[in-house]
């Protein structure tokens, strides 16, 4: 069962503004989970509204719902809503606001799926570009062959 | 990824739970082959399916050897801090019978491949994982201990299993304080090496570890021990004055003796033993104790000074049918009174459906004197095989009201037993004990207990 945290530790609230300008009002215990707004509020003790300029509105939602209702039933259900391109943008926001658990579950996520997987889908679902020499990509291929046995077919 | 900074990839990439795939990630591209290197762990497994097609004649010669797979990814990643090796679970099945040949090609204890490959880790490595394939190692012996103790000058955490390992020449190690020996013959029968060589251990875990004869455990920074063993040794002795959680499952030692000042939680699970001496162990709260019925006066008896323990859990060993012996089917008496008199601070009990069925046969029969009330006891939780409802409830009611201050009551009913007398018992109880706190399950050999709120 997801439980929220309590409330009852503190009644003030602190707005926080994503990069497209959504407001976001979150208790003071819920916002010190983030570690990095955490040192804000510790620079400026009267802040009320604090900028969040690096992660959109559309995934602040999600980190704060994440740090209400994280539990290990909840974490295990929780990546599977998402693409992989919102896994990377709410990993790059879960390290920008230093959310120690939230990143652990997003790496974690993020490698599950590229587990047994060919190196054409690795490039196809993160937008990678080869950037290896035919030569040196011949090569590794080589070197590994071994990997190569039992991948999931595309 | 290429939108992740480095790090962020690298953390991606140490999550990976197999170095095949970090392997695969090394074509993807420059970058993640660049990252690659700084992935601190190396884990590889050989599957069932790679074992079988290293045996089968039409595929053999493309499946590259396991041992030259580990030998260069270790070689290509000198900074490794963990490595994990070994065969997946499902080999453990394969009997003799099966195998028809003597190769060691995945004996990995071996000393020689490890030497290959080990000593280029010698000051990085802090965790080292071997999973052995027994039908290979179980009849060559493996010097691996004292390569590794020679070797390995900051490990932290050392695992093998599956393995039959010696100690001479093993070198003291400081830094070991995680030791975990899973299915492995020790050629130390006292255990005097491995006590002179890991003196730092925190943490022990010997499960199925033979060899033994009178083992002794002796270290003095010992927090948590979980040790199995068969009938094999004479006695067990174990003296850890940090010791604060132990786990120990034995049959019938001749002698178990056990000092721990420290220990607060203690699982014990044994038949029966000659002499059992618990010195200075006054601080354990929390005690699970699986026995042999007869056994248990004698070895509640030793006991005696735990004064401290709260939480008590109880269930006698099961027997496998024998030969009817109207002795051994005379179980001796026993009530809730012998065990208050014992533990008189216990708030918590439970009990195993053994227990409780020779608890209600006891009181059924009517040759236990009713006891005094008792105030401490405020939980209850049982699992229970109901063959006479009367009884059943009799002797609920019965610990009900000598237990004044009893508030919550879980009892697990077997799931055999026919839901309208498990219905009835619950409605009987509900009524005649509406204070209480009722809380309902189902239980089942070899099946995670069910509970359920409102009924069967």
């Amino acid at each position: 069962m997801a439980e929220e945290k309590s409330q009852a530790s503190s009644s003030k609230m602190l707005t926080l503004k994503a990069s497209d300008g959504v407001l976001f009002e979150v208790e003071l215990n819920i916002a010190k989970e983030m570690k990095t707004v955490q040192a804000y509020i510790d620079d400026c003790e009267d802040i009320e509204t604090i900028p969040i300029p690096n992660v959109l509105g559309k995934h602040l939602a999600i980190v704060i719902e994440y740090i209400k209702k994280t539990n290990e039933e909840y974490d295990a259900e929780f990546e599977k809503q998402w693409n992989m391109d919102d896994l990377q943008l709410l990993l790059l926001a879960a390290n920008y606001l230093n959310i120690s658990g939230l990143q652990e579950c997003l790496c974690k996520a993020i490698a599950k799926r590229i587990e047994n997987k060919s190196p054409e889908y690795v490039r196809k679902v993160f937008n990678i570009e080869n950037d290896h020499s035919p030569e040196e990509e011949a090569k590794l291929r080589k070197e590994y062959k071994w990997a190569f046995e039992g991948v999931d077919k595309d | 990824m290429e939108n992740l900074p480095s790090p962020l990839v690298i953390e991606i990439l140490s999550r990976l739970k197999d170095s095949t795939d970090l392997a695969r990630c090394r074509v993807v591209s420059n970058t993640l082959n660049e990252a690659s290197y700084e992935v601190r762990s190396l884990t590889l497994v050989c599957s069932m399916s790679r074992y079988l097609k290293s045996r089968s004649p039409e595929t053999k010669h493309l499946i590259t050897p396991f041992k030259t797979v580990l030998k260069n990814l270790v070689l290509r990643s000198p900074n490794l801090e963990s490595v994990s090796l070994g065969v997946d679970r499902s080999l453990g099945g394969i009997s003799f019978d099966d195998v028809e040949d003597e190769s060691d090609d995945l004996h990995l204890t071996d000393f020689n491949f490890i030497q290959d490959w080990l000593p280029s880790l010698s000051k990085s490595i802090k965790s080292l994982s071997v999973s052995d394939f027994w039908v290979q190692s179980c009849w060559r012996q493996s010097q691996a201990l004292s390569l590794i103790s020679s070797t390995c000058h900051g490990l932290v955490q050392l695992v093998v299993r599956n393995a039959w390992l010696v100690v001479d020449g093993l070198c003291l190690m400081p830094t070991l304080t995680n030791l975990t020996l899973e299915f492995v013959r020790l050629d130390d029968e006292d255990l005097n090496m491995l006590n002179t060589c890991f003196p730092n251990l925190t943490q022990l875990n010997l499960i199925g570890v033979g060899g033994l004869k009178e083992p002794k455990i002796n270290l003095p920074h010992l927090r948590t021990c979980q040790w199995s063993v068969s009938n094999a040794p004479l006695s067990l002795n174990i003296s850890a004055p940090s010791l604060v959680d132990f786990h120990l499952k034995c049959i019938k030692p001749r002698l178990l003796f056990l000092e721990a000042p420290s220990l607060s939680n203690f699982n014990l699970s044994l038949e029966n033993t000659d002499e059992l001496v618990l010195k200075n162990c006054g601080n354990i709260q929390c005690l699970q104790l699986e026995v042999e019925c007869f056994s248990l006066g004698y070895i509640l008896s030793m006991f005696q000074r735990c004064v401290a323990v709260e939480r008590l859990s109880l269930d006698f060993v099961r027997k496998t049918p024998r030969v009817v012996d109207v002795g051994a089917d005379q179980v001796r008496e026993f009530g809730l009174d012998m065990l208050l008199n014992y533990f008189p601070n216990i708030r918590y009990l439970s009990l195993g459906s053994e227990a409780w069925r020779v608890m209600e046969s006891s009181f059924c029969r009517g040759s236990l004197e009713n006891g005094i009330e008792t105030k401490t006891l405020k939980e209850l939780v049982a699992y229970i095989v109901v063959l006479e409802i009367e009884f059943t409830l009799a002797f609920i009611f019965s610990v009900l009201d000598k237990c004044t201050q009893l508030g919550g009551v879980s009892l697990l009913i077997h799931s055999d037993v026919d839901p309208c007398v498990a219905g009835n018992l619950i409605s009987a109880c509900r009524t005649k004990f509406p204070g209480v706190r009722w809380r309902w399950g189902i239980w089942k050999e070899g099946i995670k207990d069910t509970w359920v709120s409102d009924g069967i």
